[in-house]
């Protein structure tokens, strides 16, 4: 397998034997909802990003590094990726590069794109791994050749995974891929890795990581770029082993079993110079973005010609980069790092400001964009104000729209005059999401006009994993990411309180929808039903009395507190305690189904106080309660603390702060003393 | 005048770890070399520059610690403190009984430290961050795989601690003892977000030479429920480093007067003075990137390691094993250990015959040694008598030692008054003070001594 033979006894021909070349695989498609709902008409590797397909940087990211044969995989939209390869330069006779595209529509994850690799015999030696949402101008065969350097000190290792280092805070750092890594220093070898969620309080590495080996580095300071170097071994693996889907399952499982499938994972770091990232949901494609117009990519910037078929773009001052056949209006005003595509035209007194504007746009007069992105063939009527916004192919703007917070309008919406709008995710027609709704019950379509129906999400019961991933969903990442969760919660905690002020004269709907919860709750509780059924039964209660994402979380909790009231056993603040935990030992996937992100803890709290106030053996019990909801990880600590500082004047909620205050300066202590007693 | 530091050499251990050798004689007057333990880190203190510096000795042993050092011609001024030997004090213990005494900060050095570092880069560290403590770790030193340690083959589990520190800062943010984990080692999510590059270290030897800040011992004073700096204080400080509280520059009266009893907790004591926040905030040095952070995370508590480069020699003498080893290495390393001090390997006041001693060898006063013996690689103490025909490699004979004719010996350590019967021979073994070994035993890989001596201890 490996490339160098003895010097000497090479001929030319066999130089050019098929093991030398250098091969890669392209996973075009992430798996992954980072893009939903705009990925049912546009596939995630053909998505613009500062007006070129992300699929042509991988590419041509790719090339070059001298990699001489892709294999393409698609899954989802494998004409349309058919489509683009067969026009673009790859498909020359010139082309340095071939590109194989291989398609597979039942092809779920990257392990079954994997085992199918396995099945077709494609790959001969090592090869580079990477998803078709890479953009990057990392030098790969470096890393390849570190790679077969590995291999040769050690026969097992089969994987070298590429990093680049941004600590926390960094703004091209992916809230989806938060992970910490163990590895050995002198060798480089990942010994552990630890993937986290939002309420990780404690990353736990098992001790024999540390002992015998003199110097162990903990990286939390590292990005994954989601390229990979492999060797043949790889795809094998993955078809032993079935329940591999992503690569992370891959790297937990061969780390957990490795003295049965004998194969390690080694892991390089991309020095300050080499740009890679993935973009995969819209947090990345806001950062991605502005590094190319900021030129961290270089050569990948609108002004080179590396898109072979593209009339190069001009750079000007400010950042301002801009094709000849744009046509600009009198007084109009691009103000800095604007990319704007051939043939657009801005009408007068226009205002642009950090966005990207694809080709053959028509903005209006008078018109306001910030902080935005427009793909092709978008109108944009007069007087429209479109800050924090991505729109899609073809989508027209009447006058005097108003968009901003993160709106996302799918390819082909049409908005009427005067609509305004925040936050909200628009698709084209109805049919078009039919698939999604048949997956996932978690989205509503609310019609607005013709071609334009408001897409609700579900945060609650969206699968996420990753913290933030419902503020994605919800359009793009306001500004620059928080530099921590504590911040992004802060506002969050103030927009709870301001839900909760004003939703006091609880409206009938809601009444209703309580107490359903709670006959549901208490029959299933009675019934011992099992605790998904519930959940299904809750939810379409929801649906059935239009009940927002808070208002579950909050009136759930609220439900569940009010179960053990119901037992006549619980007279006292204890009793009632035990009797809570009793009925959590049933009921906790439930609260574990709802209470699931910082917004939700806010809720559960809420829920929490207003039960207090209002029961008096809830009351009792509040510290107990609140210290098991904090053992079960149902809450963070920041989220009691900041419940705990938060203003409020009535003299019951300060009482109830009163009574905790026990609990939070032992929670303020929690670590050091915890681990006190766990070493005790 | 007030000095910058203050140095206390901890010299009032029992040598637990080794009782076979210090049930006859203080640990720290061990001989190593020619010479007793703590001499050690007293000259390393006096070539620092220290010009006096506290001896803490166990009450008992005073006089003899203190005749001991005496030829010992150091230059730097002992005061030795005496602490009681029954109360069983820890090293936290003897700092509070001392913490009238201190009036500035601390370097705390251990009686078993024998290293040829600088201890200048280490104090340099202390002043740059201002910080609370500084500890010192040595690499493992390579050891020698073919030396055998005397006594009985037991497997003695090294106390090994888990150090990490941030890989840029070298800040000391983990410190535990391997034993406290059954599995796994948690860590808070917090310390990571503070610190995201950590090295972790299972096999440094902490070298028990720390610089501490003047309010650590104010604190331990006030606390009194710490023992011992190493296994609880220092722990203990550098987990409070990430606490909550470290964050709040000021510590708020106020807020403090609504916890139940008015305790005061560690970060009374470290409060820094308002003329270090305002040079702070007036200075760009920032010590981390990537967050918007002020330098130190405004951390009142700040606790660094100081590696010693892997090339530097540092060993504490507190097993047989390291003990031994010492003894073998210490001639070669003599003139990077004591910055060329003069050493006089054979005293001039002996007796020596035997033509057959080694350059290796060093000799005591008025010891003597018979003709037609070998000698090789032995540290042999004051007023022995070696007889003829004797075989000795690799040995440490203490004081008043008597070997018979015809004994061979490897690799052994004899304590005081010992005596070997004729044609004996001894491979790997320790033999206890003024025990007497019968004429022509063989023993190997044995402790040799009274039982009821060794029950004393």
């Amino acid at each position: 397998m490996s490339r160098k033979g003895p010097k000497g006894g090479k001929g030319p021909t066999e130089a050019l034997k098929k093991e030398d070349l250098v091969q890669a695989v392209v996973i075009a498609d992430s798996f992954k909802g980072g893009f939903h709902p705009i990925t049912y008409s546009v596939p995630t590797a053909l998505i613009p990003v500062v007006n070129t397909p992300l699929l042509d940087y991988t590419l041509q990211c790719l090339a070059l590094s001298s990699v001489q044969e892709v294999v393409l995989f698609c899954s989802s939209h494998a004409d349309l990726i058919k489509e683009h390869i067969k026009q673009s330069k790859w498909n020359e006779l010139t082309s340095s590069m071939v590109v194989t595209v291989i398609v597979s529509e039942t092809c779920r994850s990257l392990g079954d794109a994997m085992r199918d690799l396995d099945a077709k015999a494609l790959i001969r030696s090592d090869f580079i791994l990477v998803s078709g949402d890479m953009v990057g101008n990392l030098n790969l065969l470096p890393i390849l050749d570190y790679h077969r350097k590995m291999q040769k000190q050690d026969m097992g290792a089969v994987m070298t995974m590429v990093y680049k280092e941004a600590g926390p805070g960094h703004c091209s750092r992916s809230v989806e891929d938060e992970a910490v890594l163990a590895a050995d220093s002198s060798t480089g070898r990942v010994l552990a890795y630890h993937k986290m969620k939002t309420a990780t309080k404690k990353i736990g590495i098992p001790l024999e990581t540390y002992v015998d080996r003199p110097r162990v580095e903990l990286r939390y300071d590292l990005q994954d770029t989601h390229v990979a170097i492999c060797s043949a071994a790889v795809p094998p693996l993955f078809s032993d082993n079935f329940d591999f889907q992503t690569r992370d399952d891959f790297v937990r499982g061969l780390l957990m079993n490795e003295e049965i499938l004998a194969s390690t994972i080694y892991w390089y770091r991309l020095d300050g110079a080499q740009y890679s990232a993935h973009v995969s949901n819209w947090q990345m494609y806001q950062a991605v973005s502005r590094d190319i117009i900021y030129r961290w990519v270089y050569p990948f910037v609108p002004d080179s010609p590396f898109l072979w078929d593209v009339e190069p773009y001009m750079f000007l001052r400010h950042n301002v980069y801009k094709q000849k056949s744009v046509t600009l209006g009198k007084n109009c005003f691009l103000e800095e790092d604007i990319v704007i595509a051939e043939n657009t035209s801005v009408g007068e007194n226009s205002h642009i400001s950090h966005s990207v504007i694809g080709k053959n746009c028509h903005i209006g007069k008078n018109v306001t964009i910030c902080n935005s992105y427009v793909w092709d063939n978008v109108t944009v009527g007069d007087n429209c104000h479109i800050n924090f916004t991505l729109v899609g192919h073809q989508s027209k703007l009447g006058t005097g729209v108003r968009l901003s917070k993160g709106c996302v309008l799918c390819p082909g919406v049409v908005l009427p005059l005067d609509t305004h709008l925040e936050g909200s995710i628009l698709v084209a027609s109805s049919e078009q999401n039919k698939e999604s709704l048949e997956q996932d019950e978690a989205y509503k379509l609310e019609k607005l006009a013709d071609k334009a129906y408001c897409l609700h999400v579900d945060q609650a019961e969206y699968d996420c994993e990753a913290e933030g991933r419902a503020q994605h969903l919800c359009g793009l990442w306001l500004g620059t990411s928080g530099l921590d969760s504590k911040s992004d919660s802060e506002e969050d905690l103030s927009a709870s309180s301001e839900m909760s002020d004003h939703a006091s004269p609880v409206p009938d709907d809601i009444h209703l929808f309580f107490s359903e919860v709670m006959d549901s709750l208490t029959r299933g509780y009675d019934d011992k039903l099992h605790p998904d059924n519930l959940i299904l039964e809750i939810n379409s209660s929801r649906y059935a009395y239009n009940v927002s994402v808070r208002e579950v979380n909050y009136f759930v909790v609220k439900a569940l507190l009010s179960l053990p009231i119901q037992a006549q056993s619980a007279d006292s603040g204890l009793k009632y305690v035990m009797e809570f935990s009793k009925m959590l030992r049933d009921l906790f996937p439930i609260l574990q189904n709802y209470v699931r992100n910082s917004d939700a803890q806010d809720d559960c709290l809420q829920a929490l106080e207003d039960m207090a106030a209002s029961t008096d053996t809830v009351c009792e019990g509040l510290l107990k309660l609140l210290h098991l909801l904090y053992d079960k990880d149902i809450l963070g600590e920041d989220a009691i603390l900041k419940w705990y500082n938060s203003d409020d004047k009535s003299s019951t909620a300060a009482a109830l702060r009163k009574q905790v205050a026990p609990f939070i300066k032992w929670l303020e202590e929690a670590d050091e003393e915890s681990d006190e007693s766990q070493s005790d | 005048m007030v000095r910058e530091f203050q140095a206390i050499v901890m010299a009032g251990g029992r040598g637990s770890r080794m009782t076979e050798l210090t049930a006859g004689r203080p640990k720290c007057l061990l001989p190593i070399g020619n010479k007793p333990m703590v001499w050690y880190p007293l000259q390393l203190l006096e070539r620092t520059g220290i010009k006096d510096t506290i001896l803490v000795v166990v009450e008992q042993v005073r006089s003899e610690v203190q005749s001991a050092l005496e030829p010992c011609g150091l230059k730097i001024r002992l005061d030795i403190v005496s602490i009681p030997a029954a109360e069983d004090w820890g090293t936290a213990d003897t700092l509070r009984f001392l913490s009238d005494r201190i009036k500035s900060d601390v370097l705390i050095v251990s009686c078993d430290m024998v290293t040829d570092m600088n201890l200048h880069p280490v104090l340099d560290v202390f002043r740059k961050h201002s910080a609370g403590i500084v500890a010192l770790f040595f690499h493992p030193q390579p050891s020698d795989a073919s030396s055998v340690t005397p006594g009985p083959k037991t497997k003695q589990k090294p106390e090994r601690d888990l150090v990490g520190l941030d890989t840029e800062t070298s800040r000391l943010v983990f410190l535990a003892s391997i034993s406290d984990f059954d599995d796994t080692v948690s860590m808070p999510r917090r310390l990571l977000r503070k610190h995201p590059n950590i090295s972790m270290f299972s096999q440094l030897t902490d070298a028990h030479f720390y610089v501490i800040r003047k309010w650590v011992v104010d604190y331990l004073a006030y606390e009194k429920s710490f023992s011992t700096l190493k296994g609880e204080t220092i722990p203990y400080i550098v987990k409070k480093q990430s606490s909550r509280h470290n964050t709040s520059r000021k510590y708020d009266d106020t807020n403090a007067s609504l916890v139940d009893d008015d305790r005061k907790d560690l970060f009374h004591f470290a409060q820094e003075g308002t003329l270090l926040h305002m040079i702070r905030e007036l200075s760009s040095y920032n010590d981390h990137t990537g967050d918007m952070k002020p330098v130190y995370h405004g951390d009142p508590i700040r606790c660094y390691a100081f590696l010693a480069p892997s090339d530097k020699f540092g060993i504490r003498a507190n097993t047989v094993a390291a003990y031994c080893d010492i003894n073998r290495r210490i001639k070669q390393r003599w003139d990077s250990v004591t910055g060329s001090c003069e050493l006089s390997p054979i005293h001039p006041t002996s007796n020596i015959k035997s033509t057959q001693i080694d350059d290796l060898c060093i000799v005591g006063e008025q010891s003597s040694i018979a003709g037609k013996t070998s000698i090789k690689s032995c540290n042999i103490g004051a007023h022995c008598q070696i007889e003829p025909r004797v075989r000795l490699t690799q040995c440490i004979l203490m004081n008043g030692v008597k070997i018979q004719e015809g004994c061979v010996l490897s690799n052994c350590v004899l304590c005081d008054e010992v005596e070997v019967g004729n044609n004996s021979e001894l491979k790997d073994c320790l033999v206890g003070s003024h025990h007497t070994v019968a004429a022509a035993a063989k023993h190997a890989s044995e402790v040799l001594t009274d039982v009821n001596r060794l029950m004393e201890i």
